[in-house]
């Protein structure tokens, strides 16, 4: 059986990099030439999704898949999102807004955001920004979305298993409501 | 200088960084239904409410005026700035900007009389009521024998007094404890030579003192409890090894000892965790709980423990 984590956030946010700390093989990337370096100065981003896969054992795989950033593709979230077993939000601390981003991914869920056991990570945090974490821990509140906000860095890839952790007990919480 | 409600109010900036004017041009997008109500941004010369840096001269200028309510963006470790209406500290929180945004059009006679309030029972519980509390974030003023020693501010994020005796004993002790609600204008005047922090990483600092030598959530080892919200981990210093202890707090309700069994941490370890997170109004007995009131995942995706014991093992050792 497959199960899947998705992997979002914007143009930037270090998804690809996050999928290559954690996937088994080298993860599959789409990356072309950034045409959109007004979303994004970096060079080359993603057109379809990057996944890299876990092979759990028992014929069972766990997929992990980072969505396209653009805004243009966000008719394909919520579909990528169906059977998921959690999100994670990497929102890039840097840009200009990085809870209107926030917002945006969450809104272009949908439904999913209530009902998908998710976390936040805070990618690229520094002094300046550190307000950003209860910033956003308010914002949820403020959406009734109970998720968890962690500062990481996703070039390290302890702190990448943090973010898959927190999922996994997410799940498991659920499972043990549920027994 | 308190702004005419009838006409249009609007918000400036004065010596402000860009990320900060980021903040409260955020917070007037994202709560606009808690707001008592959304301003335009205008030019400082135009605008009635101005968030200054006071150490920048377009701040001092702001703070020389007397026809805009000016609301001071300053360090903790700069002394309050006396000219300005309000203040806060940086960073800037959304929800402190929210507060005093809000606060705007409270004039002195709409602000509370101070009402002094006797309460007995042990220091760290009124503590967690007031930093609970979401409906009344007016500081309080902690008084003893008619001193006070104390001052309380849950909005700004700041403890200020006699820090020093805010200790296990203090905190412990079975007392009657008299305390009043002042406006954060009074409140910044109480005990302004005295020692100040930010209450929610003292809170922390008190559990991490307290160790596992108390339950401050009580001692029935039959009650159940729930973490209500996420702890901000970037300050509790509590990182992975609780992680998945709240995640499994969060979403169950467990007695102390099941709740040990569960996350697989020491009873001391367990107790930083619980009492910190009572003491910042994060976790709740499941009777305080409101049940659905918030969004929590309901579907586990078709995944059981087994899958999940197989892909944590995986990602540990791959």
């Amino acid at each position: 059986m497959e199960y899947k984590i998705l992997i979002t956030g914007t143009m930037g946010a270090g998804k690809t990099t996050a999928i290559q700390q954690v996937s088994d093989s080298p993860a599959v990337l789409t990356d072309v030439h950034n045409t959109r370096q007004d979303e994004s100065a970096k060079p080359t981003t993603t057109a379809a999704f990057d996944f890299g896969e876990l092979d759990l054992g028992e014929g069972d795989c766990l997929r992990i898949y980072g969505t396209p950033g653009q805004e243009r593709f966000s008719f394909m979230w919520p579909i990528l999102a169906r059977g998921a077993i959690g999100i994670i939000y990497l929102v890039d601390a840097t840009r200009e807004s990085p809870i209107d981003d926030l917002d945006s991914f969450i809104k272009a869920f949908g439904e999913s955001s209530g009902t998908i056991p998710s976390v936040v990570g805070l990618n690229k945090c520094n002094d300046e920004s550190s307000y950003l974490a209860p910033a956003i821990q308010d914002y949820l509140d403020s959406k009734g979305l109970q998720w968890p906000v962690l500062l990481t860095d996703v070039r390290e890839r302890s702190e990448v298993l943090e973010l898959f952790e927190i999922l996994i007990s997410l799940n498991e919480a659920l499972v043990m409501e549920q027994a | 200088m308190y702004p005419d409600t009838e006409s249009n109010q609007s918000i400036g900036f004065a010596g402000l960084a860009s990320h900060e004017k980021n903040t409260i041009e955020c917070v007037q997008r994202i709560y606009p239904h808690r707001l008592s109500s959304v301003r335009d941004i205008a030019e400082p010369h135009a605008a009635s409410i101005i968030f200054a840096d006071p150490q920048t001269s377009e701040g001092q200028a702001a703070l020389l005026r007397s026809d805009v309510y000016v609301i001071a963006i300053q360090d903790r470790r700069q002394p309050m700035e006396q000219g300005a209406d309000d203040v806060l500290y940086r960073p800037l929180r959304p929800r402190a900007v929210l507060d005093s945004l809000n606060r705007v059009e409270q004039r002195p006679s709409a602000a509370l009389t101070p009402k002094l309030v006797s309460e007995s029972g042990e220091l760290h519980q009124i503590l967690r009521n007031v930093i609970a509390d979401d409906s009344n974030r007016q500081p309080i003023v902690l008084s003893e024998q008619g001193q006070p020693w104390l001052v309380v501010d849950p909005a700004r994020d700041r403890i200020r007094g006699h820090l020093e005796h805010l200790n296990e004993e203090r905190l412990l002790t079975r007392d009657r404890h008299v305390f009043n609600r002042v406006t954060p204008e009074e409140a910044s005047r109480i005990l302004e030579s005295e020692q100040e922090a930010p209450l929610y990483r003292t809170m922390w600092k008190l559990a991490y003192e307290l160790g596992g030598r108390a339950r401050l959530f009580g001692n029935d080892h039959t009650a159940l409890i729930k973490f209500e919200r996420w702890p901000n981990f970037s300050e509790t210093r509590v990182a992975g090894k609780f992680l998945r202890a709240v995640s499994l707090i969060r979403h169950n309700s467990f007695t102390v000892s099941d709740a040990r069994m569960k996350t697989g941490l020491s009873e001391p370890a367990l107790l930083v965790l619980l009492n910190g997170s009572w003491l910042t109004g994060e976790l709740c007995l499941d009777s305080e709980t409101e049940r659905g009131a918030s969004k929590v995942p309901s579907k586990p995706g078709g995944v059981n423990s087994s899958v999940l014991a197989r892909i944590r093992s995986r990602l540990s050792g791959a």
